[in-house]
């Protein structure tokens, strides 16, 4: 089973050089015979490449400012994008996993998914389910549903991935349970594809359940309240003193999903930060809840960044894959 | 080596050595390989066991982590002895911070003292293996443990918001956090199931569950293992998550009966203890009866629902204290532990009896059936080199079969030593370099918990046979 291919060019200034791999052997020819290779079609929250804020940093003032770009796909050997693959390779509703390439769209998925009464939990706008899964993954993105439905982490257990050398490997098992070594796939979800291009998943599912009735808010960096719409006042209120712009800032960052009645949800922000003092949830109830955003290097813990680093220069020492992203120049 | 030095960094109580203190560490509680530690050291803070690390690396002296000990695949053994890095007095809950729903503890604390300390709050810390009452926050870190409640709840690494640990040349890292990790490499990720080989974890920042507020428990009892086991994949296909599915076969019933004074109907061959919980009792109390459906319409023989408390917990007796039962009736016990898709429990027992009797050794199965996740219990007599012998060969011949039918070779107890050489089973050579890459990103050398997890380690092969002792 595969889905029609709907090619989608998201940044038409950078139109050129675009690379749609047919089959996983496709991509991992690809990676090898390339030595800069910009990765994935979902971007607008990566650094420096965002209008909603993605390209701003917290200077050592406190104050967020601009920070230089990634190299654009001209600075790259090509642009792949994962588009093509995108057939379902398995479905075993008795074990409730499906193993699908990495370029199929969350909506296919879902839509697929659906006639059997399973779903993916992870609760996405609109624009979001037009994406294909493996830049989701690599994204990792905050979604309105984390509180119930957890992160890619929680629904994907087995990945193949191909790695900056072009070797395809495969880490984690069909099942919905295993400790089986180093969980590599783990390591991929949220890398922006650093390390290695994901190319196939195997993914838990579960059974398709009604809609949420209780109110959530999920912030692009971090933290997902669950509140009530005071709480949200509030929380408005909170977010602008991080802004230098506060009205274009906000403007720009702040959609807001009114799924039902009682279901308030917030999907794209702004810059939120560790070290700021914590929104005071105990006035309403609210409860922090983690997750990733956007964030360039200095902005990471040290430890972080000395993992990252490392990490960095293990996966991919030449810097070929997605050159730029994290603050990787 | 001298282990004197280490008095400049610890007070002399905190360093235990000679033959007997080495002999109740040489192992975990996979008995099968052992090796002796030259030294154990017992830390009581972050501090401490970073400077022991540092004075291990300074000296190019191994060291191994150890929790309760409770690991089932070797994992705490001291593969190439050295220094054994007790957890037992890091075992302080640091913050607990209801309203944030999180709390942050030393990581020697015993996994039910994480819930105890906030349960009249109404919440508990979620992974709950069956050794709870004794195993810790950092083993259950290192081993990614499970428990009968994984199947709705999630495993350990759902439930650990950020990490202190102390990498492998003695710095402190600090990973996460309250508000759990932000954008960029996952690496609370790699460090939870990492067996102790990436470092030593010292605190952790657990989250918090709210208690449900509805709960039913069920034990049903089956004639056939068969019947059980299709009401397993029955229950799961009706689109209902219960909280906890966990089989018991007659051999469980038996050790249980006889230790306990427990009675199942006579012609049961197989127990499912079925659990629903939720906030809403009416979801929960249909939950419960769309299982009832489900057993009936696979011929159960008796269903028994827990009315108060109390009765739960008696119901969850048989499942709690079945491998404490079966250490009544052989001196040894090795639970195995393997994964399959749900939909071939059926197949996959018949293949466990028929492998047993082949090789005339007694089993009993407890398991985590809703998660496909076997444990076979061997029993027997670890003195005898034959038995021993025969029970490796039956638990790799089980372990092969979980993998050809799409499964893993670990659920939860993690490869340590025991299914090292397994993992190219499951693994192409290419994987598993992509594995020694992850690895290396924390540890480079072999100091940290050497000859674990990955197959063929340089300096590991020859110290192999040394392990495999029989119990003296
Ligand atoms: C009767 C019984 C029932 C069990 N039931 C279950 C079950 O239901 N589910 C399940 O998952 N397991 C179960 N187990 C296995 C075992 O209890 C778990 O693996 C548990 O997590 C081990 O905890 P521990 O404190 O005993 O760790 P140990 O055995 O001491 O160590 C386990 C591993 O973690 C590492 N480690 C320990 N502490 C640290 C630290 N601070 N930092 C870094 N690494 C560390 C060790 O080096 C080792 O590799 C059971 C075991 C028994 C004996």
């Amino acid at each position: 089973m595969s889905f029609e291919h709907k090619q989608v060019i998201q940044f038409p200034d950078l139109a050129q050089n675009y690379l749609f791999p047919g089959s996983q052997t496709d991509l991992s020819q690809m990676i090898s015979n390339h030595s800069r290779l910009r990765i994935g079609g979902f971007n607008p929250y990566r650094y420096s490449n965002s209008k909603a804020g993605a390209n701003f940093a917290k200077a050592e003032s406190g104050k967020l400012v601009r920070t230089e770009g990634p190299p654009t796909v001209q600075q790259c050997d090509g642009h792949v994008l994962l588009d093509k693959l995108n057939k379902v390779v398995m479905f075993s509703p008795a074990d409730q996993v499906i193993t699908v390439e990495a370029g199929i769209l969350l909506n296919d998925l879902n839509k697929y998914l659906l006639d059997s009464g399973f779903e993916i939990p992870i609760g996405l706008n609109e624009k979001d389910q037009e994406e294909c899964i493996g830049d989701l993954m690599a994204m990792n993105l905050p979604h309105w549903n984390l509180a119930r439905g957890g992160t890619w982490r929680d629904w994907v257990v087995k990945m193949r991935i191909v790695l900056a050398n072009g070797e395809i490997v495969t880490s984690g098992a069909d099942v919905v349970k295993s400790v089986s070594g180093f969980d590599i796939h783990k390591l991929m979800i949220g890398a922006r594809f650093t390390l290695g291009v994901i190319s196939e998943v195997t993914l838990r599912i579960k059974p398709r359940s009604t809609p949420k009735d209780y109110p959530a808010i999920a912030l692009n960096h971090g933290i997902l309240f669950l509140t009530n719409r005071e709480g949200l006042k509030e929380l408005l209120e909170y977010s602008k003193c991080h802004t230098e712009d506060d009205d274009e800032f906000v403007k720009h960052a702040m959609v807001f999903y009114i799924e039902d009645e009682s279901c308030l949800v917030l999907t794209e922000s702004f810059q939120n930060h560790f070290n700021d003092a914590p929104f005071d949830s105990a006035k309403f109830g609210h409860v922090w809840r983690s997750h990733v955003g956007e964030f360039a290097l200095p902005n990471f813990s040290e430890s972080d960044q000395k993992l990252m680093r490392r990490t960095k220069a293990i996966f991919d020492p030449t810097n070929k894959l997605n050159p730029g992203e994290f603050g990787f120049f | 080596m001298d282990f004197s030095t280490l008095e400049a960094i610890l007070r002399p109580d905190q360093i235990l050595s000679g033959a007997a203190a080495s002999r109740g560490y040489d192992c975990d509680a996979y008995t099968v390989d052992r090796s002796k530690p030259s030294v154990i050291v017992l830390p009581e803070t972050t501090l401490e066991v970073a400077a022991v690390v540092r004075w291990c690396a300074a000296s190019q002296v191994p060291f191994t982590s150890r929790g309760a000990g409770t690991g089932l695949s070797g994992g705490a053994m001291p593969a190439l002895g050295g220094v054994v890095i007790s957890t037992k007095r890091m075992n302080h809950i640091l913050e607990i911070d209801l309203e944030n729903r999180c709390m942050l503890a030393q990581t020697g604390i015993a996994n039910r003292r994480l819930t105890d300390a906030v349960k009249a709050d109404g919440f508990h810390f979620a992974p709950d293996p069956s050794s709870q009452s004794v195993s810790t926050l950092g083993g259950n870190i290192g081993e990614n443990a499970g428990g009968p409640h994984t199947l709705k709840y999630g495993v350990t690494v759902q439930h650990i918001l950020g990490v202190t640990m102390v990498d492998p040349l003695g710095e402190i890292l600090t990973i996460g956090g309250k508000l759990g990790c932000g954008p960029g490499y996952d690496f609370l990720g790699l460090i939870c199931g990492s067996e102790g080989t990436l470092g030593v974890v010292t605190e952790a920042w657990v989250k918090l569950t709210p208690l449900p507020k509805a709960v039913t428990t069920a034990l049903v009892a089956f004639p056939t293992i068969r019947s059980a086991t299709e009401t397993v994949a029955g229950i799961i296909a009706t689109g209902t998550i219960p909280a906890a599915l966990e089989m018991m076969d007659r051999g469980i019933m038996n050790a249980v009966a006889l230790a306990f004074k427990l009675t199942f109907p006579s012609e049961a061959q197989a127990l499912l203890l079925v659990e629903c919980d939720g906030d809403d009792a009416d979801v929960v109390a249909k939950e419960m009866e769309s299982v009832r459906t489900v057993c009936e319409s696979n011929g159960c023989l008796e269903i028994r629902i827990a009315s108060d408390e109390k009765e739960r917990a008696n119901l969850w007796m048989v499942r709690k204290k079945g491998i404490g039962a079966m250490g009544r009736i052989a001196p040894s016990i090795v639970t195995h532990d393997g994964v399959i898709p749900r939909s071939k429990l059926p197949e996959m027992l018949d293949f466990v009896y028929e492998v047993a009797e082949a090789h005339k050794i007694g089993v009993a199965n407890i398991f985590h059936a809703g998660d496909g996740n076997l444990h076979p219990c061997f029993y027997f007599d670890d003195r005898d080199p034959l038995q021993v012998e025969r029970v490796i060969e039956a638990g790799e011949i089980i372990i092969k079969k979980c993998i050809e039918l799409g499964g893993s070779v670990s659920g939860e107890h993690g490869i340590g030593v025991e299914k090292m050489d397994l993992m190219p089973l499951m693994f192409s050579p290419a994987d598993l370099e992509a594995q020694a890459m992850c690895k290396r990103i924390f540890n480079d050398g072999m100091l940290c918990n050497p000859c674990k997890v990955l197959p063929n380690q340089r300096g590991c092969a020859e110290h192999k046979m040394r392990w495999r002792g029989v119990a003296t």
